[in-house]
């Protein structure tokens, strides 16, 4: 009877610990998170399991694989912002919603506030900002267009939802795009258009020749180029591959030679084809020739399969923030690469007049800087990277101790803030502990629950972190493609050698990615080799 | 009506299995990504303890005269169901950045999380063909209809959780509800007490001669 007994026991016990003890799969409460961050809805699919969070005080609304951020977009400007400045600028017309704006899905049972997100196109995540040189870089199209990119009628297909950043991002600067996103996960695409309103009314909305301005299809993307009939169906002027799994791998089989042969297949003659790929170029800060871990033979493999796909042109911009200096990203060891790649040549000196517009390139003309800037306060310890407090917005600081920030010096080098300006007070308790006050203060004083982490004592360093989202999205765009420009260290020369070069295993001697493979169906490991 | 328990006990414990297998992707896909890495890593720590299972299942059968320990092989393996909403992502997490993005790293999370609980369901089967043993003439028929019926469990173990559960529930919701399924199931073995048929001869025979 006692072992009987004993058996209750345990399942009860273990039940009760798995109830009350359950972790989730999504924290919001990471360190130096925004303190504000909510979960505006929570779903799980057959793929992923995935979050739209939202921070007004750091000025995103993020959609969250695991947890994991794979894109976002500034919640200022929001949409409502844009189409009131859309009502006196032509330019931004056709983002005014005539005819009204969608009817949204109902938060989920996590989000508690009054408001509800609105976003507009500024996005939040730096790599999409690079999508408009798929269009801008193909002269053929815009001269058709009368050289004004703005009216190409590109018909775009993107591979990979995300957020929806990325759309937004092509939506706004090119009023007469068609897009197709194709997206294996019909769960993303409904949670997509259920809570980003632009998007949704985009996909409800048809272009003048009765074209719909974006259209999804549920399918694995392979497949769905594969069927793809040229004879019957439009092609492409764009293929944007940016297709990820929750482990920020690209799945192996849309990494492949054939693949990208497919992808040729379905693009018009100039067509270009845009691909996000998390790589490096594997130099390591110790010596200029070692390699480090694998990522860099995913970036070369993509680089090498596109031009044994045919299409030979390729550059790469290596996704560069402000406060990089343009030779950092030699030595990194992940980041974002656009890989642009066409069978026209693309480098500068062959196509001068496409090249003229990407310099000209201004992104987002209709917003003015210092409109969107965020600032935010966190507390850190010196030799301690393990502690730190969540971010809150400066003003519940400043209202208080309003001498903080002005006696507060920049830090010109704090690679920690890519996107902005960090102020600090360096091991300085006392400014730590007025600040900790100045926080507790405030949730004392009935406004909320304390910050998390901000109860903890032992800070010795005040950071504020001041970033203006527009100048951060023109600044990465100017920098990733002056980078860019540079063909004689990130064209697909510089990078993996002549396109003559037919080993499959590696690149001809003074390449810079020595061991760049060629990614085939037989051999595709890409999802090995990205991690 | 005996027998019918056993195949329910087999079917059971076959579904939650490969359930966790299917559910295992979701405790390590977040931090190890979902490469074929994480699938070799999972799959081949379910087959090895399987095999670990069979072993010891098989000798433990061999001592046991009743289904008292196949009773606390479920119970156990139910509570590490229960237990694994509390660790399992907590401890794929807290692996050091070295071991996360190590390529063996997944295979290190894999067998901690998955060895003890599928190595306890694994030993079942050998336990279960024991008790459903009745006559030597049928031998093959009722250990082949047995491993049938288990494996009938493993299907839709995958297919269910894959086309489902994952999309209904959460992953903790799911992983709760299995143990609370293996926990009740193991307690009722702990309560109704079911007989082998074949008993160990008391001493060997020769001697007797």
């Amino acid at each position: 009877m006692t072992w009987r007994l004993l058996g209750v026991v345990i399942v009860l016990a273990a039940l009760l610990v798995g109830f009350t003890k359950r972790d989730t799969q999504y924290r919001l409460d990471a360190k130096r998170s925004a303190f504000d961050q909510a979960a505006l809805d929570h779903r799980d699919s057959a793929y992923t399991s995935m979050t739209w969070v939202a921070s007004r005080s750091e000025n995103y609304f993020q959609l969250r694989f695991f947890d994991k951020v794979e894109g976002g977009i500034c919640l200022s400007p929001s949409w409502e912002d844009l189409a009131a400045l859309g009502a006196k600028e032509p330019s931004l017309a056709h983002l005014v919603p005539t005819g009204g704006r969608p009817t949204m899905a109902k938060p989920g049972a996590s989000w508690s506030d009054s408001w509800l997100p609105d976003p507009g196109t500024l996005s939040n995540s730096p790599y999409v900002r690079l999508f408009p040189l798929s269009i801008l870089l193909n002269d053929k199209l815009v001269s058709a267009a009368g050289g004004d990119p703005r009216a190409a009628k590109a018909k775009v297909l993107v591979v990979g939802l995300g957020s929806g950043a990325g759309i937004a991002v092509l939506a706004h600067h090119f009023p007469q795009v068609a897009i197709t996103v194709v997206d294996i996960d019909r769960k993303v695409i409904d949670m997509v258009r259920d809570h980003f309103p632009l998007i949704r009314w985009l996909s409800e909305q048809t272009l003048a020749d009765g074209t719909p301005r974006l259209r999804f299809e549920a399918r694995d993307a392979r497949q769905f180029i594969h069927f793809y009939d040229v004879g019957n169906k439009p092609r492409f002027d764009v293929v944007i591959l940016d297709a990820y799994t929750a482990g920020s791998t690209i799945p192996s089989h849309l990494m492949t030679t054939e693949f990208f042969a497919d992808c040729a297949r379905v693009l018009d003659q100039d067509g270009i084809v845009l691909a996000n790929v998390i790589g490096c170029y594997g130099v390591t800060r110790e010596s200029s020739r070692e390699v480090t871990g694998p990522k860099h033979r995913v970036l070369g493999g993509a680089i090498r399969s596109f031009r044994a796909a045919g299409l030979t042109s390729v550059l790469n911009f290596p996704v560069i923030r402000p406060r990089e200096t343009p030779s950092t990203f030699l030595t990194d060891e992940g980041r974002n690469n656009i890989v642009v790649s066409s069978r026209t040549a693309l480098e500068p000196a062959a196509n001068k007049a496409a090249w003229e517009r990407v310099r000209r390139f201004v992104p987002w003309p209709e917003l003015q800087i210092g409109h969107h800037v965020t600032r935010q306060y966190y507390l850190s310890k010196s030799h301690d990277d393990e502690f730190s407090t969540t971010m809150v917005d400066a003003k519940i600081i400043d209202d208080q101790c309003p001498a903080l920030a002005k006696s507060m010096k920049p830090n010109p080098n704090d690679k920690d803030a890519l996107q902005g300006i960090t102020y600090s007070f360096d091991e300085d308790a006392g400014a730590a502990e007025e600040a900790r006050r100045a926080v507790l203060q405030w949730a004392a004083t009935g406004h909320a629950k304390v910050p998390k982490h901000w109860d903890e004592e032992g800070a010795d360093t005040v950071v504020l972190v001041e970033t203006d989202w527009l100048k951060y999205a023109r600044d990465t765009v100017r920098c990733s493609i002056a980078a860019g420009a540079d063909i004689d260290r990130n064209g697909g020369d510089a990078l993996v050698g002549s396109p003559d070069w037919k080993d499959p295993t590696r690149a001809p001697d003074g390449a810079m990615i020595g061991d760049a493979p060629i990614f085939t169906d037989q051999r595709p490991n890409a999802d090995i080799l990205n991690r | 009506m005996r027998i019918f328990t056993l195949y329910l006990t087999s079917i059971i414990c076959g579904f939650c299995m490969m359930a966790l297998e299917i559910l295992g992707g979701r405790l390590l896909q977040p931090v190890f990504g979902s490469s074929i890495d994480v699938w070799a890593a999972i799959i081949s720590v379910f087959i090895l303890s399987l095999s670990i299972g069979y072993v010891l299942g098989g000798r433990i059968a061999d001592r046991s005269r009743s289904n008292m320990p196949l009773a606390w092989m479920i119970l156990i393996a139910g509570a590490f169901y229960c237990m694994m909403c509390w660790y399992g992502l907590r401890f794929s997490n807290s692996l050091g950045e070295q071991i996360q993005t190590a390529r063996w790293g997944v295979l290190l999370g894999a067998l901690v999380l998955f060895l003890p609980p599928s190595l306890l369901l694994g030993s079942v089967s050998p336990m279960l063909v024991k008790l459903v043993f009745t006559n030597a003439a049928h031998v093959g028929r009722t250990t082949g209809t047995l491993y049938a019926i288990g494996s009938l469990g493993n299907v839709l173990g995958i297919l269910v959780t894959d086309y489902l559960l994952l999309e209904h529930f959460e992953l903790t919701t799911n992983l709760l509800a299995m143990g609370a399924i293996l926990g009740a199931l193991g307690l009722f073995h702990l309560f109704t007490r079911i007989e082998a048929s074949i008993v160990a001869p008391a001493e060997p025979l020769v001697a007797a001669t």
